[in-house]
């Protein structure tokens, strides 16, 4: 059975909801390609929408995370990046993102402004470090 | 100022990274033989370049600093040349990957990032990663495009995270 905690240090007070820090051991790490807005027929979805996009991202690590035998509770880390990133885009992203996660327990996160993404019309990707129990 | 923001962010992600895995997991893996499993599964895009997803299950986790291409005496190797830069980011993984006693077979996922990155420069990237990682077997990759590097000159950086018996 693997262990996880999730903690919030007195004296580093989180900006949103993410954990500041998350320890892990007992199972098998799980690494997730940065997830883009792409089906499944290499299409982007959502063009020019990043709220569309953030639901295609998340649906994307759903399915990723399932196939290693995981759900979003056993994410501990995610690194979002996001292309020109605004108030305005960060907020749609984490709307999107507080439907997944869970709110007592949130992974650790880090958000990063980038220049582009690998295709003109992508505007988001987000990776995920995971533990699941070993089998 | 956008320069000085990006360096900011990639700075605070790797201190992050740091976090996480040197506080807290290697103890968790220590002990047996470690097994690195890389998945494509149904539902997602099919990627032939990367994989989807790595699992890494017991061994000792090895975090390779993003490398750029400087030498050991840290001249920068291809100046405007994002190919010859690569090549460079590539032979100096190896190096830091054979400082932990690892290979490329040994590499679960490299984050890649290129300045003013352009859709022909996957393609090459790919093909660079096609020559160091033999038998189809391709870790997972994110790749993002950035500003700028640390140093004025640089095109391309790499980190990788890979794993071996303890």
């Amino acid at each position: 059975m693997s262990e996880k905690r999730f903690i919030n240090p007195p004296g580093l007070k989180p900006l949103g909801m993410y954990s500041n820090v998350a320890c892990a051991r007992g199972g098998t790490l799980v690494f997730i390609s940065g997830q883009v807005a792409i089906d499944a027929q290499g299409r982007v979805v959502g063009k020019g929408d990043m709220e569309a996009q953030a639901v295609q991202v998340f649906e994307n690590l759903k399915l990723a995370l399932e196939a290693a035998g995981a759900t979003f509770r056993d994410v501990l880390k995610f690194t979002i990046f996001i292309r020109d990133l605004s108030p305005e885009a960060r907020k749609a992203v984490m709307n999107v993102r507080s439907r997944y996660i869970s709110a007592d327990r949130p992974p650790a996160a880090t958000m990063i402004g980038i220049d582009r993404l690998v295709e003109e019309d992508l505007l988001l990707e987000i990776e995920a470090v995971v533990m699941v129990d070993d089998k | 100022m956008k320069v000085a923001f990006t360096l900011l962010e990639a700075d605070m992600m790797r201190f992050a990274t740091a976090v996480i895995s040197l506080g807290c997991l290697p103890t968790a893996l220590a002990g047996a033989e470690p097994e690195l499993r890389l998945l494509n599964p149904p539902g997602l895009f099919q990627p032939s370049t990367f994989s989807q997803i790595a699992t890494v299950r017991n061994g000792r986790l090895v975090l390779v600093s993003g490398q750029t291409a400087r030498d050991a005496q840290s001249n920068i190797v291809g100046h405007g040349d994002l190919k010859a830069q690569t090549l460079q980011v590539f032979e100096n993984l190896k190096l830091a990957l054979a400082g932990a006693g690892a290979d490329f077979a040994d590499v679960a996922k490299l984050t890649t990032y290129v300045v003013n990155l352009k859709p022909e420069d996957r393609l090459m990237i790919a093909n660079v990663i096609g020559n160091y990682f033999p038998g189809g077997r391709r870790p997972a990759h994110t790749l993002v495009g950035v500003n700028a590097l640390a140093v004025e000159g640089l095109l391309i950086e790499i980190e990788a995270i890979a794993v071996v018996q303890d």
